[in-house]
């Protein structure tokens, strides 16, 4: 029936207008700005060039993508050390907890969270002397992105293989030993896809930097921002972006890589 | 058996507790009659006064709730003719999907940031139509995700058998399919909606000079200094949102008895 299929076709044709248009065309536009030429403020001349590359070699630059990248390491790091058991162990609670605290944390993220950071603003700048300082940045985004980390640990443990864990505990294995022979393989795909969805945030959520920092710490994201609303680079914007997208891209990669890793080390014992 | 240690509800009930606490405290003093802090001045609802006499929050408010209504109808209507499309196999089906989930997988800075150069390339005039076309490609994926689902249980016997009874294809889609895939495509609509409207980062290189969203109105807000206001509307934020959940429970809850 050919004129079913059409009809068919007919449906998903505003997705695709839309999606080529929206989403693919202004991505592939802004590939194409990044190698091209600056001449004033917003002005764009569209001769080829690589000149926008080139200036992200120069040492402002480069220092302020390790400093993002350090702090993505930081935060990330702190949410797995909070992050990791508390997914554990909401996995091993009973049906109506596990389901209680499952709601409260997706709950906050109803709520606006400029008007949950403003909160933590007032907390910080009336019980501690850390507002507008590294640690403020820090302990922010632990707090925004943590939750997170909880819900990606949470779903891999609650397909963990409780029998397994049984098992090796009753074969004599120490807790140690059965943590990282079966739990820790287990959870490592919730683990790592809880890493990709703080990491990356950690590099790109500049209201953080910009309204916890007080303006002097700058994420790779606050670069981009910069770019576009204060100098008007339009390219040279781009190019950061194109930038920031391998660098995410590369995070995710290596997290996808190091899932089956982790899994073999299982099989092999 | 040894008796089931309480350390791990103690720990998942501190943690929570944790994030909860700027909630709390934003809800608390909200109805403090001092500006401070620090000290509890006696009951008072003058913060929401102001917030209610505030024009410039109650002009945004009315932004926001007007570019994520209209994103969320539009995504609706490209998003459930998809699913439906999606049941047969359709040309280039496994590059336009992946596309189309592009705007919910990268980060938004990237996103706002290809879509103020590419509407400033097209001269669009930024405001209304920048933020809907912005927000539409992230609610599109969202209700797109939650009627796939439901497309894939759907059973086609009533509406093959509708149209061979006579039916036209709107009346068999609007008498038959919609009613079924209703529930689903509201419960995406209120994610898409949620995330709409608290989406600051795209949003911040698409507004307009005359059109501000509610999360950029307060972002500017927060910036240049904060007042208990925004623990007023903090507030009034959370009954939004407890009203909103609870009615998606109730359309769902509905559905299962039917």
């Amino acid at each position: 029936m050919k004129s079913k299929t059409r009809s068919d076709f007919k449906k998903v044709l505003p997705l695709y207008v839309f999606s080529a248009l929206f989403v693919l065309i202004p991505m592939l536009y802004a590939l194409f700005l990044s190698f091209m030429t600056r001449t004033n403020t917003w002005a764009v001349d569209y001769t080829f060039t690589f000149d926008n590359y080139r200036e992200l070699v120069k040492p402002i630059y480069l220092s302020t993508f390790a400093d993002s990248f350090k702090l993505a390491v930081t935060v990330t790091l702190v949410d797995i050390i909070i992050g990791y058991p508390a997914g554990l162990f909401m996995a091993r609670l009973p049906d109506h907890q596990r389901n209680f605290f499952f709601a409260a944390l997706t709950f906050p993220f109803w709520i606006n969270s400029i008007v949950r950071i403003a909160s933590i603003i007032v907390l910080l700048r009336t019980y501690t002397t850390i507002l507008y300082s590294y640690e403020a940045v820090v302990i922010t985004m632990v707090y925004a992105l943590l939750p997170f980390m909880i819900y990606s640990v949470y779903s891999a443990a609650t397909k963990l293989d409780q029998s397994a864990l049984e098992a090796a505990r009753m074969l004599g294995a120490s807790k140690g030993r059965a943590f990282l022979d079966i739990t820790l393989p287990q959870t490592a795909k919730g683990l790592l896809s809880g890493v990709t969805l703080t990491f990356i945030p950690s590099m790109c959520l500049i209201y953080i930097s910009d309204l916890l920092g007080g303006g002097k710490f700058i994420l790779a994201g606050n670069l981009i921002e910069n770019q576009l609303m204060k100098t008007h680079n339009l390219p040279l914007a781009a190019a950061i972006s194109v930038v920031l997208m391998l660098l995410t891209g590369a995070v995710i990669l290596i997290c996808n890589r190091l899932e089956p890793v982790a899994r073999r080390r299982r099989h092999a014992q | 058996m040894k008796k089931k240690s309480r350390f791990p509800l103690i720990y998942v009930a501190i943690i929570t507790a944790i994030l909860y606490v700027p909630i709390v405290v934003a809800v608390i003093f909200s109805f403090n009659d001092s500006r401070l802090y620090t000290t509890w001045g006696g009951f008072s609802l003058r913060w929401y006064e102001i917030l209610f006499k505030d024009e410039n929050i109650f002009k945004a408010l009315l932004n926001s709730v007007l570019v994520g209504v209209t994103s969320c109808i539009l995504s609706a209507v490209i998003a459930t003719a998809a699913a439906l499309g999606f049941r047969k196999k359709q040309p280039a089906e496994e590059i336009v999907k992946p596309i189309s989930m592009i705007p919910i997988m990268v980060p938004e800075i990237i996103l706002g940031m290809a879509f103020l150069v590419f509407f400033r390339f097209l001269n669009l005039p930024f405001g209304f139509i920048t933020l809907v076309l912005a927000h539409m490609t992230f609610c599109i994926p969202y209700i797109y995700l939650q009627v796939s689902t439901r497309v894939a249980s759907l059973d086609i016997a009533p509406t093959e058998a509708a149209r061979m009874l006579g039916a036209g294809p709107f009346k068999a889609f609007f008498t038959i399919t919609l009613p079924d895939l209703l529930p689903s495509i509201l419960s995406g609509m209120f994610i898409a909606f949620a995330m709409s409207f608290d989406d600051v980062i795209i949003s911040m290189f698409v507004v307009g000079p005359r059109f501000n969203t509610l999360p950029i109105k307060i972002y500017t807000q927060v910036k240049t200094g904060i007042t208990p206001e925004i623990n007023a509307l903090c507030t009034l934020m959370l009954l939004v949102t407890v009203i909103c959940l609870g009615a998606s429970r109730l359309v769902k809850k509905n559905k299962a008895q039917n």
